[in-house]
């Protein structure tokens, strides 16, 4: 039975409000958060870049390539074998990282942060785990999302742009330097497929735990007695750890991860749903990572929870900062026209409204005695003071700041101010900031005039006229990442049914009048808007279109997946995967397998030592040397947290049963002497074994039965 | 000659280049990097996969040499380097037409490096010689002149063109020579070339003239042409060749680098370059060797030369007068464009608004449904007139070499093709102006009608940053003629070793190796080969059939017995440099037994496997002038066998 039209309709609002809307400002804040996840990735790797990048290490190039994990690799890192070679490239990619965090051409990257992202991982697919594909698939489907709308430089290059202020009272009008005030949401698939991805996640991970240390609630303990992998607080909170404990926190998990499925695709209570599923994924990782070092799983995770921050949490954030902002006014010198830029972007910057911004100007005008607000006569702020140096004033207090005092008190008032003024306050910096401001002060002027702005009461190099007619359609000058003005409304045709009327959301979001008068003095106006030739326009309805076909290709590929990967899929929704849905899981990464401590906690521990027998008979162990907290822990146990990386543990857990991988290995333990330095440590012979033990039972501490077997020897025994 | 006009001489002979000199060499250089790119293609899976006989993974285990930068050790699969291939294409091609052309310049070096690299094991002096030319061009403005940023730059310098402006011309191109430390790089470059590969020809077979003789019997690289020379023309005649060729490779050095006359003797030594390589290329198969010799020959041109050839084009027999729609937004705009691209000034374009150019017996209705181009009169003879695709092609034919792309549209039944879209897009020209956001039928600034920001004058810091450009790039010349020099001094054996760089820093070393810029030049050096060799592979089949796997991918011949190295091989000089390494590269020997065993994989046919193989190489000694035609002491020598230990 066809639905009536209206109902049609509503059920599509509610559908793309619920699932397929995100708040720009999770976007910027996302955006931030993720590439401090990816640079933290990328810093843990800096240790062992010889180990692991480089052909001196354990996984040369040449053997990933000629005994590949999977059939299909991508990885700039292979065309790199030294290990200088590999420091430089990490640099360009922390360089593409750090882009990212202050979102300075965004778009492109993302896509960049993406290619070095799978680059990284990609490399050394031995020793990724599932925190890896979690990473790797958040800066995917975000790859398909603007998150430089907010919190970036490029919103503020934008805003700068568009509007460009020539006196103190037009920094006044927060509201019309805004020109993503009217961008607050983002409407696209690739807002479910986030959500998608980490109920996916959770899903499986639960369903997966059906094992008895489960069923029993003895998982936490087990994990305790991981010294592969467990923190020094996890080997401190062992003895305590009572099975009544034990069983609230392996329950606690089960059902965390149960329940966060629901709160992230309930069609019901967003907000609060949502709100529930950030703190719970929070707390439950927190939690991990206080326990045992999975590498990157637990932050990558937390990296999906500013993405569903929803609007309402955003004004909720807004209120409460604004019951405790500051209240300032900063007077400076107009004239100058770096202060005046400066002064400008502060503004932009000042998204609470904490800061009244005035001039020398405002000093000397009619109304300045009588003005309550500015009173500046009273505070002692005077046009022969503003002339040497910024000042601040609390409006609250009454306080007076001067110099590196005055701009350290402008950063406090800006968001995560606290953060960045605080080098401003210390005391040994302070002094010097303040020898820095006084040279700055006394320079200013042939600063600005070298920067081709105005100096004092000395106008700009001639700025052209601006035309006669300011276009009929007030928009901003085109920039590279510049924002457009209305919603970012996507159609793909397969969801426009579901979507809203453009035209409604347009209509609802009408871009504030941009202003064009002609400068009376420091700066050139903005250039007229310009309309986009329609050609332009349909490209980017096309672009647009291809964007979320892709996504949606990609959500298939991910469904793909899941289900055939997956043990608790029912094997009636087992199928064959088609060529190019392998290949579009093994390029990016996207592998969907979650089984975490699945099906049980592991109940033994494992680790690898190597028995080296030097060229003046001394026994080392060059394995251990590298990698582990311990010189030679010898095979009669595993000794307390061996505290391995990530990288070291897999590796430890896979190297046996990769037979393939053994020459590069032996390789590696006979070079041990060029590594030293030292001729007496040429290995003559050595024998590699796996060593495992079980974990103590609940109440008791020692692990038993430990064991241990060769699977590497050199010469190779007969 | 006071000491300024001595140092102003000094420097338009050494450092100067003319930017047209610079967008011919740009074009030639492009054409070479493609054909590059397409003479490899068929070789994609054997040398760019994992499935050839250079996997990635082997080549990176015991790499050629210790530094080594290419992209394609990232692809193992097919595709995956076909994708690799067809951004390289698009790199090359970019530069061609002169589009970003710094940029793609930088991107065309970074993947002909990493496509040479990654077969170094195969490759031979072509790679080395754009490598070469690549290093000193990359930083020289190739894009000023003749090409598509040429063109956007014009029409930018004159946004709001009228009709009225484009009747009397475009604004004349900025012909101001560019200078630079590269181009004295460039030119010693040449110089260096060819004269340690004259130096180290210092063999008797060079000195009695017998060189091109024992050249022309080396069957892996001979071409048809060569072989029918080595049949049948006499003796003589490659004795003079042998002479002619160590003249040429003396007296280039010195013409290019002369300070006297040297407007002439460049051109010369121009002239006897590209008889020289066009002979080379003619007899014997070296690859991209030869194109990419002739691709250093266009900068030997001045601006004298240029005067030169603009005397004698042809331009009052093939004038033309355009009379087109101005007030259609899209023709004016192709006007605008066809202006910039008549760079000799044959094209006059008048709007259809100015009557008063038109001849008294043209309707004027006429120019409101289509092009008109007109032959500029005399009093006695009325011009010709084209109308629709017909005055397109007088259009194109006016441009450089436009005959030359423009001829289909004289043939028939394309003609008239041509014709009916040239009415379709007559009758729809408002609205594709529209679509455009151009000016449409006496609408100006139609809805997405750009009015451009006026230029602003940049900030004074912009300014001093753009004024150290310069000086940063030029340090980084002078840098590289350190690097190179000091290459120079250690790759060939005739420089003294009172002036060698023998304990160059390791940074240095890595300098030359990453781009792959070797300085060592010998070619055929210092004795013509005096023997020829081949591989060939005796397998053994599932069905006891004996088939050579190894010479049906890479040779002519590949039936076996084989007594002797078979006649013109027909070798692409991929396959015949890693025939001449692989004996003699045991690190290479599993891949190419791999490869092997993979015979009925690539047949497809099941009864093609092989059960058992052994790999020889055959020598024979070239016949001596004079004596019978034969060549003599052939002998062979097993290099590899699977299995080992005899038949299974």
């Amino acid at each position: 039975m066809k639905m009536p039209s209206a109902r049609w309709a509503k059920f599509r609002r509610y559908f793309t409000d619920t699932y397929l809307t995100v708040d720009a400002r999770s976007l910027g804040f996302g955006r931030i958060v993720l590439a401090l996840i990816l640079l933290l990735d990328l810093v843990r790797r800096i240790p062992d870049i010889t180990l692991f990048y480089s052909n001196q290490g354990l996984v040369p190039n040449h053997m990933m390539l000629w005994r590949p994990p999977t059939q299909w690799m991508f990885s700039f890192f292979f065309i790199l074998s030294h290990p200088d070679e590999v420091a430089f490239a990490f640099v360009l990619v922390g360089i593409v990282y750090f882009l990212l965090l202050i979102g300075w051409r965004t778009r492109l990257m993302q896509v960049l942060a993406l290619i070095c992202v799978l680059s990284l991982h990609g490399r050394v697919t031995l020793l990724e785990n599932g925190g890896d594909w979690m990473l790797g698939e958040l800066a995917l489907w975000t790859a398909f999302l603007p998150l430089g709308r907010r919190f970036s430089v490029d919103a503020l290059l934008a805003s700068l742009r568009a509007r460009r202020e020539t006196t103190a009272a037009e920094l006044g009008d927060r509201k019309a330097m805004d020109v993503s005030l009217s961008m607050t949401v983002v409407v696209s698939v690739a807002v479910l497929a986030l959500a998608l991805q980490i109920a996916n996640s959770y899903i499986f991970n639960a369903a997966h735990k059906g094992g008895p240390t489960w069923r029993s609630g003895t998982a936490v303990h087990y994990v305790l007695h991981q010294d592969r992998m467990c923190t020094w607080f996890a080997v401190w909170m062992r003895p305590y750890m009572a099975l009544w404990l034990s069983r609230i926190l392996s329950w606690g998990s089960l059902v965390t991860e149960s329940i966060l499925p629901v709160m992230l695709l309930a069609p019901f209570q967003k907000v609060s749903a949502r709100r529930v599923a950030i703190v719970s994924i929070i707390g439950l990782h927190l939690g991990f990572q206080c326990f045992i070092n999975l590498g990157i799983f637990s932050f990558a995770m937390i990296g999906y929870t500013p993405f569903l921050m929803t609007g309402a949490d955003w004004e909720a954030l807004a209120r409460f900062t604004q019951r405790r902002k500051h209240r300032l006014a900063a007077y400076f010198d107009a004239g100058c026209g770096v202060c005046f830029q400066i002064v400008r972007v502060w503004a932009r910057m000042d998204r609470l409204g904490c800061i009244t911004f005035r001039s020398s100007a405002d000093l000397v005008s009619p109304t300045a005695e009588t003005d309550a607000a500015g009173g500046s006569g009273r505070r002692g702020v005077t046009p022969e003071l503003l002339a040497r140096t910024l000042v601040v004033v609390d409006e609250v207090t009454g306080k007076t700041y001067t110099r590196a005092d005055a701009v350290a008190q402008v950063l406090r008032a800006l968001p995560v101010g606290w953060l960045w003024s605080l080098p401003l306050r210390l005391p040994g910096l302070r002094a010097l900031a303040n020898w820095g401001y006084d040279r700055f002060a006394r320079r200013r002027e042939s600063i600005s005039m070298w920067l081709g702005l105005a100096a004092c009461a000395v106008p700009a190099p001639a700025a052209p006229a601006a035309p006669a007619e300011p276009a009929a359609s007030a928009e901003p000058a085109a920039a590279t990442e510049s924002p457009p003005l209305t919603a970012q409304i996507v159609v793909p045709p397969v969801v426009a049914p579901l979507v809203a009327t453009s035209e409604a959301q347009l209509a609802a979001t009408d871009p504030p009048p941009v202003t064009t008068e002609a400068p009376p003095s420091v700066v050139a106006s903005a250039p007229p808007a310009q309309a986009r030739p329609p050609f332009v326009e349909q490209f980017r309805w096309l672009i647009r279109i291809l964007r979320e076909g892709a996504v949606m290709a990609l959500i298939v590929v991910m469904v793909s997946e899941t289900l055939f990967i997956n043990a608790a899929i029912p094997k009636f929704l087992k199928h064959d995967q088609p060529l190019w849905i392998k290949r579009l899981v093994a390029y990016p990464r996207m592998i969907q397998a979650w089984s975490m401590f699945a099906s049980d906690a592991p109940m033994g521990d494992q680790t690898m030592v190597v028995d080296a027998i030097t060229v003046d008979g001394r026994h080392v162990d060059p394995y251990s040397e590298a990698t582990s907290r311990y010189d030679n822990p010898g095979r009669a146990e595993i000794p307390v947290r061996l505290d391995n990386d990530s990288f070291v543990f897999n590796y430890s857990g896979r190297i046996p049963g990769s037979g393939s991988y053994h020459q590069a290995l032996t390789e590696w333990i006979l070079a041990y002497h060029e590594r030293t330095g030292n001729p007496n440590d040429r290995i003559i012979s050595f024998d590699a074994y796996q060593v495992d033990d079980d974990s103590p039972p609940i109440g008791q501490t020692n692990p038993r039965n430990v064991r241990s077997h060769i699977f590497l020897s050199h010469p190779p025994k007969r | 000659m006071n000491r300024q006009a001595i140092k102003a001489e000094l420097s338009r002979t050494y450092l100067e280049l003319d930017p047209r000199t610079l967008a011919l060499g740009r074009i030639f250089f492009a054409l070479v990097l493609i054909g590059d790119l397409l003479r490899r293609i068929p070789w994609i899976h054997e040398f760019y996969t994992n499935g050839g006989v250079l996997p990635n993974h082997t080549v990176l285990w015991r790499p050629a040499v210790s530094r080594l930068f290419s992209f394609f050790y990232m692809s193992s699969l097919p595709e995956e380097s076909a994708i690799g291939f067809a951004i390289c294409f698009f790199c090359f091609f970019c530069f061609l037409i002169g589009w970003r052309t710094r940029l793609f310049h930088v991107l065309s070096f970074v993947m002909t490096t990493s496509l040479h690299n990654r077969m170094l094991f195969a490759e031979n002096w072509g790679g080395v010689a754009i490598g070469a030319l690549m290093v000193w061009t990359v930083f020289l403005p190739m894009g000023r002149r003749i090409s598509v940023d040429a063109v956007l730059a014009s029409m930018r310098a004159r946004r709001n063109e009228t009709p009225e402006q484009l009747a009397t011309g475009v604004p004349e191109p900025d012909n101001t020579p560019a200078r630079s430390l590269a181009v004295l790089g460039l030119l010693l470059q040449i110089a260096i070339i060819y004269w340690f590969n004259y130096v180290h020809k210092s063999g008797q077979t060079w000195k009695d003239g017998t060189a091109v003789y024992y050249v022309l019997h080396q069957e892996r690289i001979i071409t048809w042409l060569g072989l029918q020379i080595r049949e049948h023309v006499p003796y003589w005649v490659t004795a003079l060749l042998t002479r002619g060729t160590l003249v040429v490779e003396a007296i280039v050095p010195l013409l290019v680098l002369t300070p006297f006359l040297w407007r002439w003797t460049r051109p010369l030594a121009l002239v006897l370059l590209v008889g020289l390589h066009g002979s080379i290329a003619a007899m014997v198969n070296l690859g991209i060797f030869s194109a990419a010799m002739i691709a250093y020959d266009p900068f030997l041109l001045d601006t004298v030369h240029w005067k030169l050839f603009g005397r004698v084009v042809p331009r009052k027999r093939r004038a033309r007068v355009v009379f087109y729609d101005a007030d259609c937004g899209v023709c004016f705009f192709i006007a605008r464009v066809l202006a910039r691209l008549d760079l000799f000034r044959r094209l006059r374009m008048v709007s259809n608004q100015d009557r008063t150019a038109l001849p008294a017996d043209v309707d004027s209705e006429l120019l409101d449904r289509t092009l008109l181009v007109i032959e500029p009169t005399s009093a006695d003879a009325p011009g010709r007139r084209w109308t629709r695709a017909a005055a397109v092609y007088q259009c194109l034919a006016a441009l450089p070499l436009g005959r030359l792309w423009a001829w289909p549209l004289r043939v028939p039944g394309i003609s008239q093709l041509a014709n009916a879209a040239y009415d379709a897009f007559a009758r729809n020209r408002t609205r594709i102006s529209t679509w455009l956001g151009l000016a449409a039928c006496g609408v100006p600034g139609a809805p997405g009608a750009r009015v451009e920001e006026p230029d602003a004058k940049p900030a004074p810091l912009r300014t001093w940053l753009r004024a150290r450009v310069p000086l940063v790039r030029e340090l980084a010349i002078g840098l590289m003629f350190v690097i190179l020099a000091a290459e120079v001094s250690v790759a060939n054996p005739s420089v003294p070793r009172a002036l060698r760089f023998e304990n160059r820093p390791e940074w240095m070393v890595a300098a030359v190796m990453y781009p792959h810029v070797f300085e060592g030049w010998s070619l055929f050096s210092p004795e013509a080969p005096l023997s020829d060799e081949t591989v060939v592979v005796d397998a053994v089949t599932r069905d006891g059939r004996h088939v050579d796997p190894y010479n049906e991918v890479g040779s002519r011949v590949s039936s076996l017995p084989v007594d002797g190295v078979p006649v013109r091989l027909g070798h692409d000089s991929f396959w015949c440099d890693y025939t001449l390494r692989i004996p003699d590269a045991p690190q290479y020997h599993q891949a190419l037994l791999e490869w092997l065993q993979r015979y009925h994989e690539r047949t497809g046919r099941p009864q093609d496997q092989i059960v058992r193989f052994e790999a020889f190489v055959i020598w024979q000694d070239s016949p001596k002038p004079g004596a019978p035609r034969e060549p003599t002491n052939i002998r062979k020598r097993r290099f590899l066998r699977w299995p080992e230990t005899g038949a299974p």
